[in-house]
């Protein structure tokens, strides 16, 4: 997805692709969710 | 016989009366010998050529001067010029090479970044950076994952991207601040 965001004219230098994803930002503590989009 | 006799002694007179003088002049220390000997020569001729030589070498020895100076004044002039002309002649000739050595394209960042052609090269970002750039509100956290996995699961903050959805949801991204996927 990042590498479309980017093809579509997006500011590569604004664009970031999350180290290790949704298990990462769990294991460093962070808080995570359930339920849709609010 | 009497006219050379008159001859004779007038000559014997003249010669022991420049002896004498000669005699007179070594006793004064004139022409005599010594350390100043070379001094006393050269100002006792003068003296003796005061009468005839100084006026005729007065003037020769002052128009020298005045004639001498002009012509090292003249040709300096002449000298400068020559200088001065050649320096504009050799300036375009410099100037002229520099633009085939000027074109050297140097990329920047930017532009490194836009030739970002494969998922590897995007940048990444560490779950620390991350947080602090949504809870300073400098970046978004987009969920690309399916919307039934969002549900289940996700960062708290994210926003549901899916990638089957993005293609059509592009114009929903801001442009004023990171855009974080996972």
């Amino acid at each position: 997805v990042a590498l479309r965001v980017i093809s579509q004219g997006f500011v590569a230098q604004n664009v970031y692709v999350l180290k290790g994803g949704l298990a990462a930002w769990q294991s460093a503590g962070y808080a995570v969710t359930s339920g849709e989009t609010p | 016989m009497n006219k050379r006799r008159r001859v004779l002694v007038q000559g014997r007179f003249w010669k022991t009366g420049l002896v004498a003088m000669v005699l007179v002049l070594i006793s004064c220390g004139a022409l005599g010998p010594g350390p100043d000997g070379e001094v006393a020569l050269e100002t006792a001729r003068p003296a003796e050529q005061s009468p005839t030589a100084v006026p005729t070498e007065a003037p020769a020895t002052a128009t020298p001067s005045p004639t001498e100076a002009p012509p090292t004044a003249t040709p300096s002039p002449t000298d400068v010029r020559p200088t001065a002309t050649p320096s504009p002649t050799d300036v375009p000739p410099t100037a002229t090479p520099s633009p085939t050595t000027a074109p050297s394209p140097v990329p920047t960042e930017s532009a490194r970044l836009q030739a970002v052609t494969s998922a590897e090269d995007v940048q990444r970002v560490d779950a620390a950076a991350a947080r602090e750039l949504v809870e300073t509100g400098q970046g978004m956290l987009y969920d690309t994952r399916s919307t039934n996995s969002y549900a289940s699961l996700h960062a708290a903050g994210a926003v549901s991207f899916a990638e089957s959805e993005a293609a059509g949801r592009l114009g929903e991204l801001p442009t004023d601040r990171a855009l974080i996927f996972y």
